[in-house]
């Protein structure tokens, strides 16, 4: 088995007469140009081999990427999660050969090869993979989250593991919303224990391999908080016994007689262009830049001023609807309950700002608009106008909102009940957040919507 | 009794022909030129002091600039701290009264003042003031608990007027930009106040904000506001009166009742509520990290203290390495430790120390830092002002940044990462440097105190002045 980097999550597997691609992205930057292959890289589609079949994760667009899908013969067949928009999405872009696999699922490919989706204990919905072949077995876990027993369940199914492609990035992916330079411990220890118990004859750092671009690009030195270097520190520190090896766009792993050989640079399907993994090294000292709105999608004043109304609206209406019975939601009971307050603080490309502030007071809510700041909520969400618009238009998908919209969260949780005082023990959700993914027009079927703009763009940059 | 608030924690007393000052701070800015009040105040003049307290060692509580301003004739009262005694030593004080908390002193006939415990381990107290008119408590930064207050009550209560702590200054955001909202201390001040239910609740203390260049500061690090404070108090104590509470406010105990007068007082005036300065917003802008040589140091001397500094660091860790607890520790944490300085012209030196063998390894280099675990980057005349002992803690807020990422270790076979950072080196080695803090910390005070003397005398006070 040859595994072949191609940059970031995408890579290619050649077993004995089959060749199976995983989660193609060739360009960069990519998902809505908010990050890039880091180490930078150029991919050459048109050298790759025969493809038999390609291996999607899950529909998140650094891993679903339509300009890099299109690419692709059309009677290719796909194999991936229970995940119906991924369906829709390959559908409309005329892939019709594809197999929905659940967790635990085996998938004989033929001439001895098979791979063997697994479990990722998160509510996103996606899959790692296993692949076998006479010469041995990889295991890539992309961005599934492993735990113990998922460990015990793809050692019974598939023996000992050959090559391990394990998560290693405890990504502060709620540094955007808190601006809290932290990390994830919990993540970062299990990281390193599922390699352990993994026992792999190689293990590479795996997936994560990418930098915010762009507009986002101030965000890389709180992102990453483990970097591939620091990660292969740790594991010779704990996991001295396990060899371990970084990977780079266009290295090629083989797998033969019980080894692994790392080949680098051996491709001639992809190479890496520079080593620029600098641009992501972890530094809580770096600045922060205001929040403004740039405004990237060029919308006209009007339009981002009617959406925020929209938005505005939509949320006093569901607040509205639940005091009066009209509607059951137990976020918003539960702020009523604690005398929760609220304000959405949204900043316009031209710097003015347009604000709601709602106190969850016992009898009604108070709803206050204003042109200036509305100070004293308990918890605040501000937003770049354009990227609110965006998002509620299913323009533009959460890795790329997220840098544009910042939450302040002061949640005491103490209320008073019979004359005794309780405190909560959890932060309630985003209120606005809440409404965009759950409640706005539209939102059961968000991810639908997200790709028929993607697709409906691309076609337009193809007839423009 | 009458209850003056001057600005910040300070607060004027009178009280049965006596008049007491708390943790006199009389001019702006102050703490190293790092703070000002917040509203802002001017004060005009004082009455006669015959007794000052100052509260705990903290230099917003305990201001050279300003205690060398009162008349040395005054008694004061401070707990046992060698940095305070010591300071008011050199300041020519002379009747001086270092106080253990729980002591109760009588200042004039039937006037007693109290210093009250706290719940932290640091020298430090309250203060209460009863007399026939009423009782008034400022627990100034203590942190009360409700065996704190319990005997308190018991024995001096009810309580007319409760200056009440409610603030909690995040100063653990600078640097490491991982602070969150300090939920659990919201949580005890609203019910230490509850619990205490005087007549009347003042938010008390804590009103300052950071000067310019660290005034970006300001967005993050007062998370709680008076208002908040009174809002929590309100939802789980809607019985209790509260009032906020502006420097030239003066507050009138007496026939069962405290009277509040917006700026009455003759002593002192608002000149602006500026508080919108210091509201919460940790989504402000963070700037990149720079050198605003605020104390005007020659780049050559930037150079030399910070050479000398990278010297002198190296000799430590290669003396030392057996012996300091706090290299011990980086030891036991193993990966390195890297300290980047910025120098003002916008260029970087380096030191870096790698943990994991036996004899530590070092490295120094021009540019950013990078490959290192634990990162510490620091203005030049930060470093610089630290390493001559001529400012103090928190002198380097803002201008002093960290980044820490702890290595993984097996523990009983178990990958573990341990949550606790080893003590900062550089900051560790200027307080161990020969001939130690006990020194050190002295050159610190009298770099201060030499400055305040050097001022030429501002307008004297009524009646209190030298």
């Amino acid at each position: 088995m040859k595994v072949t980097l191609l940059g970031h999550a995408s890579m290619l597997v050649e077993m004995d007469g089959r060749n199976v691609l995983v989660d193609p992205v060739f360009q960069d930057p990519f998902s809505d140009g908010a990050v890039a292959a880091c180490p930078a890289r150029e991919v050459y589609p048109d050298r790759f081999p025969r493809l038999d079949a390609v291996f999607l994760s899950h529909l998140h667009l650094d891993h679903f990427d339509v300009r890099s899908l299109v690419q692709l013969p059309r009677t290719l067949p796909f194999l991936c999660p229970e995940d119906p928009a991924i369906v829709y999405g390959l559908n409309k872009l005329g892939f019709m050969n594809i197999r929905m696999l659940a967790p635990d699922t085996r998938v004989d490919l033929g001439n001895g090869c098979e791979l063997l989706t697994t479990l990722s204990s998160t509510d996103v919905i996606e899959v790692g993979v296993v692949f076998r072949d006479r010469s041995g077995t990889f295991w890539n876990e992309v961005d599934s989250v492993v735990v113990p027993a998922t460990i015990r369940r793809v050692q019974a199914a598939m023996g000992h593991v050959d090559l391990l492609f394990s998560g290693y990035a405890a990504q502060n992916v709620r540094f955007f919303e808190t601006m809290r330079a932290g990390y994830p411990l919990d993540i970062a220890t299990a990281n390193l224990a599922n390699v352990k118990m993994v026992g792999p004859t190689l293990v590479v750092p795996g997936s994560a391999g990418y930098r915010f671009a762009g507009l986002l690009e101030w965000a890389n030195p709180f992102l990453f908080p483990v970097s591939r270097q620091a990660f292969l520190e740790d594991l010779a520190r704990v996991a001295p016994e396990v060899p371990a090896a970084l990977a780079n766009p266009g290295d090629v792993f083989e797998l033969a007689a019980g080894r692994v050989t790392r080949q680098p640079a051996a491709s001639t399907y992809a190479r890496m262009i520079e080593d620029d993994t600098w641009r992501v090294a972890f530094d809580a000292s770096a600045p922060v830049p205001r929040l403004t709105d740039p405004n990237p999608l060029g919308y006209s004043p009007e339009l981002i001023d009617k959406q925020v109304t929209d938005c505005f609206d939509g949320v006093e209406r569901l607040v509205r609807a639940v005091y009066t019975g009209d509607r059951v939601d137990a976020l918003i009971d539960g702020y009523r309950r604690t005398g929760f307050s609220y304000s959405v603080g949204v900043i316009y490309p031209d710097g003015h700002e347009r604000w709601l502030y709602i106190a969850f007071e016992p009898a009604a809510p108070r709803v206050v608009r204003a042109t200036t700041p509305i100070r004293g909520a308990i918890a605040s969400h501000r937003v770049a106008a354009s990227m609110l618009t965006a998002r509620a238009r299913y323009e533009r998908g959460y890795l790329y909102y997220r840098g544009f919209f910042r939450l302040t969260q002061t949640f005491l949780g103490t209320r008073v009940e019979a004359g005794s005082v309780f405190h909560e023990s959890d932060e309630p959700d985003d209120l606005l957040g809440y409404y965009l993914a759950n409640k706005a027009p539209g939102a059961e079927r968000a991810a639908e919507a997200r790709l028929d703009f993607q697709i409906e763009s691309l076609r337009r940059e193809g007839t423009g | 009794m009458r209850v003056t608030l001057l600005g910040h924690a300070t607060v004027l007393v009178e009280v049965g022909g006596a008049n007491v000052l708390i943790d006199p701070v009389l001019q702006d800015p102050f703490g190293e030129g790092m703070l000002v009040a917040c509203p802002a105040r001017r004060v005009t003049g004082l009455p006669r002091i015959d007794l000052i307290i100052l509260t705990g060692g903290r230099p917003d509580h305990v201001d050279v600039p300003s205690l060398a301003r009162l008349s040395p004739d005054a008694t004061v009262i401070c707990p046992k701290d060698s940095r305070i005694l010591y300071i008011l030593d050199r300041l020519g004080f002379r009747k001086v009264r270092p106080t253990e908390p729980s002591s109760v002193i009588r200042i004039a006939a039937g006037v007693e003042v109290v210093t009250t415990q706290s719940a932290r381990k640091a020298p430090e107290f309250g203060v209460l003031v009863k007399d026939a008119t009423g009782t008034f408590w400022d627990p100034v930064s203590t942190a009360l608990s409700r065996p704190i207050i319990d005997p308190v009550l018991a024995r001096f209560g009810p309580i007319d007027l409760l200056l009440a702590g409610y603030a909690y200054p995040e100063f653990g955001y600078f640097g490491v930009q991982r602070a969150g909202f300090p939920g659990p201390f919201l949580r005890a001040a609203v019910d230490a106040a509850a619990h205490v239910a005087p007549r009347l609740i003042v938010p008390g203390s804590a009103g300052f904000r950071f000067a310019e260049p660290f005034a970006w500061t300001n967005a993050f690090i007062f998370p709680i506001s008076p208002q908040r404070f009174v809002a929590d108090l309100g939802r789980i104590a809607p019985a209790l009166a509260t009032a906020t509470g502006n420097p030239g406010d003066v507050f009138e105990v007496g026939h069962g009742r405290v009277e509040r007068r917006p700026g009455a007082s003759p002593f002192v005036a608002m000149t602006a509520d500026d508080t919108e300065r210091i509201v919460y917003d940790p989504s402000a802008e963070v700037p990149a990290l720079s050198d605003p040589n605020c104390d005007g140091y020659a780049a050559a001397v930037l150079e030399q203290q910070v050479a000398a500094t990278f010297a002198e660091l190296t000799a430590f860790l290669c003396t030392s390495y057996e012996a300091d607890p706090a290299i011990a520790e980086q030891r036991r944490a193993g990966g390195s430790y890297g300290l980047g300085v910025v120098f003002p012209d916008g260029h970087e030196r380096w030191l870096r120390v790698g943990f994991d063998g036996s004899t530590p390894v070092i490295a120094q280099g021009e540019g950013p830092i990078r490959g290192a675990l634990r990162t510490t980057r620091i203005a030049a005349s930060v470093l610089t002002a630290r390493a001559r002992y001529e400012r103090g803690y928190p002198y380097p807020g803002g201008l002093t940044r960290i980044t820490r990422i702890n290595p993984a270790r097996l523990v009983d076979g178990k990958v573990a990462i341990e949550p606790k950072e080893p003590p900062e080196l550089l900051m560790h080695w200027i307080r161990v440097k020969p001939p130690g803090w006990g020194v050190h910390g002295k050159q610190v005070l009298d770099f201060q105190i030499a400055a305040a003397l050097a001022q030429p005398s501002p307008a004297p006070l009524v009646g209190g002045a030298r």
